[in-house]
């Protein structure tokens, strides 16, 4: 994967990089748009850092318009004395509907883009910052779980759906949420977003 | 069934002999304590005209006390299997040091040259999969007898 980095436009001070989102809180849905309860911690990698890779996560307000997905590569802006207040370039981001309606593999295949993440971190030599635990409970956690293999367990599921039967006119499936808004409840978000974001 | 309320969201469809794809779904609810944490996914009904139209079964997926347990399950085989995968590679060590002419019982010399250092890098891996502070001393002693030189400190 090549996360590169050029100078910025103009006289902007920093750098203008490609990320990649390690991880990302949901959006608030609907309500509840206000205040600190919007906001939701983006963490990106940066393999191509000034002082080479750099892994760092910044709060965001986070809405159905400015939605990230694990996996995503984003155009940021950083100066690199403080990498950690990285500017993402929202502007150049396809809406939620466009990356589903182009079947973007971060929505379209989760499962294999963690694997991904995973070996983009490993590859970085980032051993993985604490972004288990996002502002709206968990989300999931970037560490490589060593309990068998998620896609093996999703073709597993797969293949036993693929053996039962179906009412007519149906077909059976596996889905698996790749992303999913928040109410902006922490209080009860945690189970949900287990499920959206998959073993921690 | 009490639930979360309804949020958009956006899932990955895996349709057996087809590609996966993404779909958006405006009003998703989730009963309470049906979560995908084996990160199997759920199960679910498409429409086989409409591909958007999705209906997941959520009585068919396992209650949240049941996937921890496979978890849990699932964790233990693996650290089984890993245990097993580093007595392989010892028993293998063991049997090419004897190859080499070295002494099992430690009492003479090293073997030497390519072979001395194949051993130590197949001992380092192996010695990567294990944990226990003891079972590591055991295995180290083990090489040492058949006269691999390997440090605990040198082998992660």
């Amino acid at each position: 994967m090549a996360l590169g980095r050029q100078r910025p436009r103009g006289n902007a001070p920093g750098l203008r990089a490609t990320a990649l989102v390690i991880d990302a809180d949901p959006p608030v849905s609907g309500r509840a748009l206000w205040g600190s309860s919007a906001k939701g911690t983006v963490t990106i990698l940066i393999d191509d850092g000034p002082d080479g890779p750099i892994c760092v996560a910044r709060d965001f307000k986070l809405t159905e318009d400015r939605w990230l997905v694990r996996g995503m590569e984003i155009p940021v802006s950083l100066d690199p004395s403080r990498p950690e207040r990285f500017e993402v370039e929202w502007d150049a981001i396809p809406s939620i509907e466009e990356r589903v309606a182009a079947n973007d593999p971060t929505l379209a295949d989760p499962v294999a883009t963690r694997g991904r993440i995973a070996a983009a971190l490993e590859s970085a030599g980032v051993s993985g910052p604490a972004v288990g635990v996002g502002r709206r409970g968990l989300t999931g956690g970037i560490a490589v779980s060593t309990n068998g293999d998620p896609q093996d367990r999703l073709r597993e599921a797969v293949r036993e759906a693929a053996q039962k039967p179906a009412p007519p006119g149906k077909q059976r499936a596996v889905v698996v949420i790749a992303t999913a808004t928040s109410s902006g409840d922490t209080s009860s978000a945690e189970g949900f977003d287990a499920s959206v974001n998959g073993p921690p | 069934m009490s639930s979360w309320g309804k949020r958009k969201a956006v899932v990955a469809v895996n349709i057996p002999g087809m590609a996966p794809y993404a779909v958006t779904m405006a009003g998703l609810k989730a009963p309470r304590g049906r979560v995908d944490l084996a990160g199997a996914g759920l199960p679910a009904l498409v429409s086989t005209t409409d591909p958007t139209d999705i209906e997941i079964l959520w009585d068919e997926v396992p209650s949240l006390e049941s996937q921890v347990a496979q978890r849990m399950d699932d964790a233990m085989q693996g650290q089984r299997a890993l245990l097993s995968q580093a007595h392989q590679m010892q028993e293998q060590m063991m049997e090419a040091a004897k190859n080499a002419g070295a002494n099992p019982a430690g009492a003479g010399g090293a073997p030497a040259g390519p072979a001395a250092e194949m051993m130590v890098e197949n001992a380092k891996r192996a010695l990567a999969y294990v944990t226990d502070p003891a079972m590591r001393e055991m295995l180290i002693k083990q090489y040492h007898a058949a006269g691999i030189r390997i440090d605990d400190d040198e082998s992660t």
